[in-house]
Order: structure tokens, then C-alpha cells, then sequence
């Protein structure tokens, strides 16, 4: 499972049929620590909270299924593969990245391994 | 499996079901290995009681949910392991590397 950021929502004007009545949100997962950011100049500890700071974000971004009504600005928590689709939405839609749960609150500490 | 550390937790309530009482740790991997995700992170969950900071064996993949104790839970990771040592390439007679 990995962490991301809701930056959007997909709609399809016209889609496959097993892909009617799903949500599918944009989601750029969270990167802790950017490879340019490695001589320490980055903040080593972040706290996911409603109100709280931006998180970095990676530069990749996929498409996730959604079923629990994850909002633009949210964190989520997103598992991959077949078998957890299966578990989650069904076996019927035809996707391998699903949100399982939506973020509270997440706090994160880089900064035990000496950096 | 791959070794990490553990860096932090994540809390939810809006979540499937099944994941309920499960505890989710955000873990760093130490070395490369081959997610199909461009991050540099994973959330596995925690059976084992690992605390921050703490070295890790992360099991990826369907075994993570067998081991969960529930096959129906929708994860794909879970901590198996808090490492006391790692031993890498030829060790010594008194175990030392």
C-alpha cells in the first residue's frame, strides 16, 4: 500500500461497460524525501492532518478506483492488484489500483536514520 | 520480503471494512527493489508491535494478507519481522562480519 493525494477526478464521456457506475480519482503519491533534496535540506518529519502542511509529492500520477467518497485535497491510503480489487470493489471492474482507506492523520519521521 | 524501517504511522476511520483494528506503519525501504509504484515509501501493516525507528522484514504481496489473520482484508503488505541483526557477505568465524 502507498500513500497519495486526491488531485482530481476522472469521468469518462464514453466508457467500457464494466467502468459505468465507478469513481475513479487522480492520485500523485506522496515521496517522502525528493533524490534532489538528499543533502538534508528537507524537512525530515511531516504531519498528514486535515489543516495541515503540504506533503511532497512524487512526479508520477495514476488512476485510482473509489468507493469510500475520497474528496479533491485528501489523503488516501491506495493498495494494488487483482486480489485486492476483488476484495474491494469486485472482481467485475476492470482496475488494479483501489483506495482502502481515507487519511486522518499520518505523521512521518525521517530523521532516526541519521539522515 | 524486504528489510525497512519503520518512519511513521497512519491513521484512518473512513476505510473498507475489513481493515478495521489493523495497525498501519509508513515504512522506508533500506535497499532498491520493485514496486509497482514510483514512491519511496509503503504503508504495510503491523502485527508485530514495530515501533519508530525500528528495522523491519515486509512481506509484499498476497502472503502479507494471509498473514494479517484475515484473508479478506484488501492489503498487500505486512510487517513480519522486527530485525535485531543483518549479517551481508562472508561472515567471520565468530559471526561477525
Amino acid at each position: 500500500m502507498i500513500l497519495g493525494k486526491v488531485v482530481g477526478a476522472v469521468w469518462g464521456g464514453k466508457e467500457t461497460n464494466s467502468l459505468e457506475n465507478s469513481k475513479l480519482l487522480q492520485v500523485q503519491p506522496v515521496r517522502l524525501k525528493a533524490p534532489a533534496a538528499a543533502d538534508g535540506s528537507s524537512p525530515l518529519e511531516w504531519t498528514i492532518s486535515a489543516n495541515g502542511p503540504a506533503v511532497p509529492l512524487g512526479s508520477t500520477m495514476k488512476v485510482v478506483m473509489d468507493t469510500l467518497g475520497a474528496g479533491v485535497g485528501e489523503y488516501v491510503l491506495i493498495a494494488h492488484g487483482s486480489r485486492v480489487r476483488d476484495l474491494t470493489v469486485g472482481p467485475e471492474y476492470p482496475t488494479k489500483e483501489v483506495v482502502i482507506a481515507i487519511v486522518d492523520s499520518a505523521w512521518i519521521d525521517l530523521g532516526m536514520d541519521g539522515g | 520480503m524486504i528489510l525497512g524501517q519503520v518512519v511513521g504511522t497512519v491513521w484512518a476511520t473512513r476505510k473498507n471494512p475489513n481493515l478495521e483494528r489493523l495497525k498501519l506503519a509508513i515504512v522506508r525501504p533500506h535497499f532498491w527493489y520493485n514496486p509497482p509504484h514510483d514512491v519511496d515509501h509503503l504503508v504495510a501493516v503491523d502485527q508485530v508491535g514495530a515501533e519508530r525507528g525500528q528495522d523491519v522484514l515486509v512481506c509484499v504481496g498476497q502472503p502479507g494478507r494471509w498473514m494479517a489473520g484475515t484473508s479478506a482484508a484488501p492489503i498487500e503488505a505486512s510487517i513480519m519481522a522486527i530485525v535485531d541483526r543483518v549479517v551481508m557477505g562472508p561472515s567471520t568465524e565468530d559471526g561477525t562480519p
